[in-house]
């Protein structure tokens, strides 16, 4: 690799001087965590995608988590990679409202599209925006949401 | 003819090429492809939901069934993952590192031995396939031997390994590298200068680096492009950062040079295994940390406290910290990494698990258009694909 290999306190103050008003994280191997408001979610990514002095310029996932019994139990979760600094950073978001709902970056990557239609799928998160949003692993026609607490690791049919 | 009338065909999901049960819906005009849509979950099993009611023991036999064409790599993805995450990798004996690096490596060959065999058979040269699957099955026999299983191997654990190497396997294993590398000239002469290969493999399917940004595209596939983009060395782990390799690296984005890549990776592969196999000194292959590893066998045979702790540790786990991480490896087909989220139980809040091929396929919707129906067989396999990788 060319780029130099920022450790991850380097990015981490490059961040917070960047978001001001945004405190950052790291999870338990170093990497940052931005958590941010549903207003300010694509923005924030699109500065991280755009910045000339990061470029995290690879989705590499986005998946959702629950949280239940708290206010708004549904989480969006997301991992930009950037190959100019070597590293890697996760921003999180959560969804509003019955069903919860996020904006949808598959307009910043083509690679969002089916992340954010497996998080439909799993959880019921809407995505904003979206252009196509269908269950992806599961039958069109399916009334649940596996991955959510409640529902039981057995099923609900036999 | 009034008006444009396109065919509609499905491609799968029962299709030889798609290995395993993927559908494409496509869009004909005459023998020329419109759009390609993907279908996919014919495989799915829920592993993330089964994750989140085990045990982090118990999650490791479900990782080798995620791409069980390098099961190997799975399993160490997984479990350099959950030993960032408890913080104890630098406490890993030397010799369990160097084992784990040569198996990854070896899997790295399997898997690609793999992709060879079936891209290239489906393309029509069948004979590659039998020649790839000969060295695979040499590959098999040295996972076979260290731990009885050929693909579902759940050989390391949580601290080391299951078990150290027999007598004689790193004499074996040297003389794989000694012979792999003749082998590799061997697919070579049948293809790369081929002009059928070539005329079926260039210039088809270009990704430009742009398109790799675009689909979050990891892996050989990638690095086809031109893109440097391998882990082992962008954010190395477990030790890659002392091995000396080169990343190959395409130049038009095309299968061909896909193919060039993997080619060139599977003799890489064999500097790494071949380094490794120096570092093997001696010693123990699990480290001593009695919070997450259990006592040696031997001890539990002699001493109640430690058959006691073995089975606290195997039937209630053991409780992980707070909190959440993301580690990915380099696995053959691309990035492939857990994200995992702690309330402080022996089970996972959440394990979402990032398989490389999920990114890669939908790439097929950027790389069919105008395409033959013919180059669909292609593309499908210069991507790489395994279902149940995909499909979790």
């Amino acid at each position: 690799m060319t780029g130099p290999v920022h450790t991850p306190n380097v990015l981490v103050q490059k961040l917070s001087d960047l978001f001001e008003d945004l405190t950052i994280a790291q999870d338990r191997g170093g990497i940052p965590i931005l958590v941010v408001s549903r207003e300010r979610y694509v923005s924030v990514i699109k500065t991280l995608r755009d910045d000339p002095s990061l470029e995290f310029s690879i989705l590499s996932f986005l998946c959702g988590v629950h949280y239940p019994g708290e206010a708004e139990p549904f989480e969006v979760v997301v991992q930009l990679t950037s190959l100019n600094l070597a590293a890697k950073v996760l921003v999180k978001v959560r969804a509003a409202g019955e069903p919860p709902t996020v904006p949808s970056l598959a307009a910043f990557w083509r690679a969002a599209n089916w992340h954010e239609r497996e998080a439909y799928d799993m959880f019921g998160i809407v995505f904003d925006g979206h252009p196509d949003l269908r269950r992806i692993f599961l039958e069109e026609d399916a009334d649940f949401y596996p991955l959510r607490k409640e529902y039981p690791l057995e099923g609900t049919k036999d | 003819m009034a008006g444009t009338h396109y065919m509609t065909l499905n491609m799968g999901p029962q299709h030889p090429s798609t290995h395993g049960v993927l559908r494409i819906i496509l869009e004909l005009d005459g023998e020329r492809v419109v759009s390609a849509k993907p279908v996919v979950g014919y495989l799915h099993r829920g592993i993330e939901k089964l994750a989140e009611n085990m045990t982090y023991w118990q999650i490791l036999p479900l990782t080798d069934r995620l791409d069980y064409t390098s099961c190997m790599s799975c399993n160490l993805g997984y479990i350099w993952a959950l030993e960032r995450f408890l913080g104890i990798e630098d406490r890993i004996p030397p010799r369990a590192k160097a084992i784990r690096i040569a198996m990854a490596e070896l899997s790295r060959i399997g898997g690609h031995l793999i992709w060879l065999g079936s891209h290239a058979g489906d393309i029509g040269a069948v004979t590659v396939f039998i020649y790839a699957f000969r060295e695979r099955e040499f590959i098999y026999e040295l996972f076979e031997a260290v731990c009885g299983q050929r693909m579902t191997v759940s050989y390391p654990r949580v601290g080391g390994l299951s078990q150290d190497l027999p007598r004689g396997w790193i004499e074996k294993c040297r003389e794989f590298c000694n012979f792999f590398p003749k082998k590799v000239d061997e697919y070579e002469r049948l293809l790369t200068n081929n002009r059928v290969w070539q005329a079926r493999t260039k210039g088809i399917g270009v990704l430009t680096p742009e398109d790799v940004f675009e689909w979050g595209i990891s892996g050989p596939m990638a690095r086809g492009s031109g893109v440097e983009y391998d882990l082992r060395r962008v954010l190395p782990y477990a030790g890659y950062e002392d091995y000396d390799f080169i990343i190959p690296l395409g130049s038009h984005g095309d299968t061909y040079d896909r193919y060039l890549v993997r080619i060139q990776e599977m003799r890489q592969s064999i500097r790494i295994i071949e380094q490794a196999l120096e570092r093997i000194t001696d010693g123990p292959v699990l480290a001593e940390i009695p919070h997450v590893v259990p006592p040696p066998k031997a001890e539990m045979n002699q001493r109640i406290e430690a058959l006691i702790h073995h089975f606290h540790l195997v039937v209630e786990g053991f409780d992980a910290p707070k909190g959440e991480m993301y580690f990915a490896s380099e696995a053959p087909k691309g990035e492939f990494g857990f994200y995992m989220i702690s309330d402080g139980g022996p089970k996972p809040h959440r394990m979402y698990i990032r398989v490389p091929s999920f990114s890669n396929l939908q790439s097929v919707v950027k790389m069919a258009p105008g395409r033959f129906l013919a180059d669909m067989v292609t593309l499908i396999g210069t991507i790489d694909i395994c279902l149940a990788d995909i499909d979790k």
